[in-house]
């Protein structure tokens, strides 16, 4: 199917503001990334990184680099994996207080405050789309690789330790062990940044325009028209969690 | 109890109370066996104190733990805690209520729910601590989702330990009948609720599609077979250590059952580890596969073949084929198995994570962090925080043992059980 010759940001602009027309409800939130076009800059996990504000050890969205044959039929093929945002989530039963669940928009979100940290989440996904946030800062002294190597410690301190907002919410880094630390953390799909209107960052970020997203039940929407195509692909679809991240193959 | 009817009248007290006024002011200190135990229980609580000021200052970060592999050494060490008191106190209530046989281990009572209390406080602590919010253990209690196994192992603990307890007081310090009647059905009750909490640990693993070497149906009745092994093993051995009368030839007689006992149990636990290892090697899916290989043959083998096979299986087995084999003999047995049984559990839990760096490397090597490898072994501060509960749990018995005189009752007759 071609393309309308409009650059597909200004397209998933339009689809993302007609969908939050609609009720929650009514919206189911897709993720498509066409593999053909991800050059695997990573620019997507530094994107991810910065508007989370996520410490050392917590990412959520990898790009995994795969090397297939051997020379001279070499190919380096890059996957971008955020949270595959499944409609049967192998994560949300196993949580013993609720903390984890698909919020009406289908998104599986967290409840940082009502989290034991028990990390059995962590376990149960089957894609290892979750990191639990252990507390360390990239300035933190126990990082030893930073160490005479980080210019203007302080500032970049006071920067990590200024609040991120996840969920809507504001959820600073005191230092201290609350949360969202000794949590599960994952990809949310930028909702903060969706509900006011932005895509999320990944989505913005990527050069390649490799990263589609909106609302698969529009039918007028960018994704509705990708996730149709025969080269369109799941992750581990044997294992039935129908996850909303499709892969264009 | 016992130590009432040695408590002289106040007249004669007060007519000693004179002439014992020099006496006690010779009196030196004697330092006892006891003395030694107490003193060596606080001194591994506060070093393992250091284990727990990290815990609670630094979180989780002092940890060997990370996204790959969440669960590590306390996870592991809560599972056998929770095989050693759920197994002992089942074969327990099997032996003395429901089949009536060896009633002499009744006497055995107080000091194998003390020593079930103390293995669930260790337990408690380890698998709290491993918590990355330990004070919100309670949102379990008041937002417990019953999709999720690990809620029902929780609330399935705790209503554990309100039986125990129930049944430790009553034991302890119940006299009228109908008390002791009510012991007698909360004994019954913890049989079912005893097999369902060790079933429901190993659910809590084999319902987990992200780790393919613990999916299935395996584990849940392999715990419940573990369980029995290290319970028999533990009630063997406190029989065989702590019976004050061993000259009794009930007590030899019952020692050797309890011997053929443990030594079919842990035929059956052989034998069910050997077909769940086949199982898993024999399709040859490197995610199932993988986890065992490096349980056997990776780098930390020892644990499985010096640890588990050669001292906690074999020297056992080889003391108890022995023809007629002693009390010491059997209760040798018992502490050796009990004691390097921990190698099963580390090993379910720990490869099945790490194997991840096999079988998914390139996942792994996508993105680096503190907290992003695949390898796994126990820091300095998960060892203290481990000691601080073993130590903990250990000045709980002393304490019972000691102090609230918690011990075997050789006044009471077996027929009482009859």
């Amino acid at each position: 199917m071609a393309l309308e010759p409009k650059d597909v940001l200004v397209r998933m602009q339009e689809d993302l503001q007609r969908a939050l027309q609609k009720a929650p409800g009514e919206r189911r939130w897709v993720m498509v990334i066409d593999l053909r076009k991800c050059v695997g800059c990573h620019g997507c996990t530094i994107a991810c990184v910065a508007e989370n504000k996520l410490p050392p050890g917590v990412v959520y969205r990898p790009v995994v680099e795969k090397e297939i044959g051997s020379y001279p039929n070499v190919k380096r093929q890059f996957i971008p994996r955020p949270c595959m945002q499944c409609d049967e989530p192998p994560c949300v039963p196993v949580c013993p207080v609720n903390a984890t669940y698909a919020n009406e928009e289908g998104v599986v979100v967290m409840d940082y405050d009502r989290c034991i940290g028990c990390r059995y989440c962590l376990n149960a996904c089957p894609y290892s789309a979750r990191t639990t946030d252990f507390g360390y800062t990239y300035v933190d002294q126990n990082l030893p690789v930073m160490d005479g190597v980080l210019v203007g410690r302080e500032e970049s301190d006071d920067y990590e330790r200024a609040a991120n907002y996840e969920y809507g919410k504001e959820w600073e880094r005191s230092g201290g062990l609350q949360s969202p630390v000794g949590n599960a953390r994952k990809c949310h799909f930028c909702l903060h940044r969706v509900h006011e209107g932005e895509l999320p960052a990944c989505t913005t970020t990527c050069i390649g325009r490799a990263t589609i997203y909106g609302d698969a039940n529009d039918p007028d929407s960018l994704v509705s028209e990708l996730i149709t195509q025969s080269n369109a692909v799941r992750l581990r679809e044997e294992l039935g969690t129908k996850p909303k991240v499709y892969y264009l193959v | 109890m016992a130590n009432k009817n040695t408590k002289p009248a106040p007249e004669a007290e007060k007519e000693q109370e004179v002439p014992q006024k020099p006496a006690a002011s010779r009196k030196t200190f004697k330092l006892t066996t006891t003395h030694i135990l107490w003193g060596v229980g606080i001194l591994a609580l506060l070093i393992g104190g250091i284990g727990m000021y990290q815990r609670f200052t630094e979180g989780l970060r002092p940890t060997a733990l990370g996204s790959f592999v969440p669960w590590g050494l306390w996870v592991a060490t809560y599972e056998y805690f929770v095989w050693l008191e759920i197994g002992s106190l089942v074969v327990f209530t099997l032996m003395v209520y429901v089949f009536k046989i060896n009633p002499i281990l009744h006497k055995m009572a107080l000091t194998l729910y003390l020593t079930a209390l103390a293995i669930l406080a260790m337990a408690l602590i380890l698998i709290g601590l491993d918590l990355g919010h330990p004070f919100r253990f309670w949102h379990v209690m008041v937002w417990p989702q019953w999709n999720s196994l690990l809620a029902w192992m929780i609330w399935a603990h705790m209503i554990y330990m309100v039986v125990l307890v129930g049944k430790l007081l009553i034991e302890a310090y119940g006299k009228s009948a109908r008390l002791k009647k009510l012991g007698i059905w909360l004994s019954y009750i913890s049989i079912p609720l005893g097999i369902a909490l060790v079933a429901i640990a190993g659910s809590v693993f084999s319902v987990v599609v992200g780790r393919p070497a613990w999916q299935g149906n395996g584990l849940p009745l392999y715990f419940l077979v573990s369980s029995l092994v290290v319970g028999t093993g533990l009630l063997t051995f406190l029989f065989v250590w702590f019976y004050p009368n061993k000259q009794e030839q009930e007590y030899v007689d019952t020692v050797r059952w309890m011997g053929k006992l443990l030594l079919g149990l842990l035929t059956v636990g052989l034998t069910a580890a050997a077909l769940g290892g086949m199982v898993l090697l024999y399709p040859g899916i490197p995610a199932q596969a993988e986890a065992l290989k490096t349980t056997l043959f990776g780098p930390l083998w020892w644990l499985y073949w010096v640890l588990h096979i050669g001292v906690g299986v074999i020297i056992p087995i080889f003391l108890l084929l022995a023809r007629t084999p002693s009390p010491k003999q059997i209760g040798v047995a018992a502490g050796l198995l009990i004691a390097t049984f921990i190698a099963v559990p580390i090993n379910i839990v720990v490869p099945a994570q790490t194997v991840i760096g096999i079988i998914e490397a390139d996942l792994v090597n996508s993105f680096f962090g503190p907290t992003l490898n695949a390898g796994y072994f126990p820091t300095s501060s998960e060892w203290l925080v481990t000691l601080f509960a073993l130590a903990f749990g250990f000045l709980v018995f002393l304490f019972g043992f000691t102090v609230l005189r918690l011990r075997p009752r050789i006044d009471e007759t077996s027929k009482e059980v009859k």
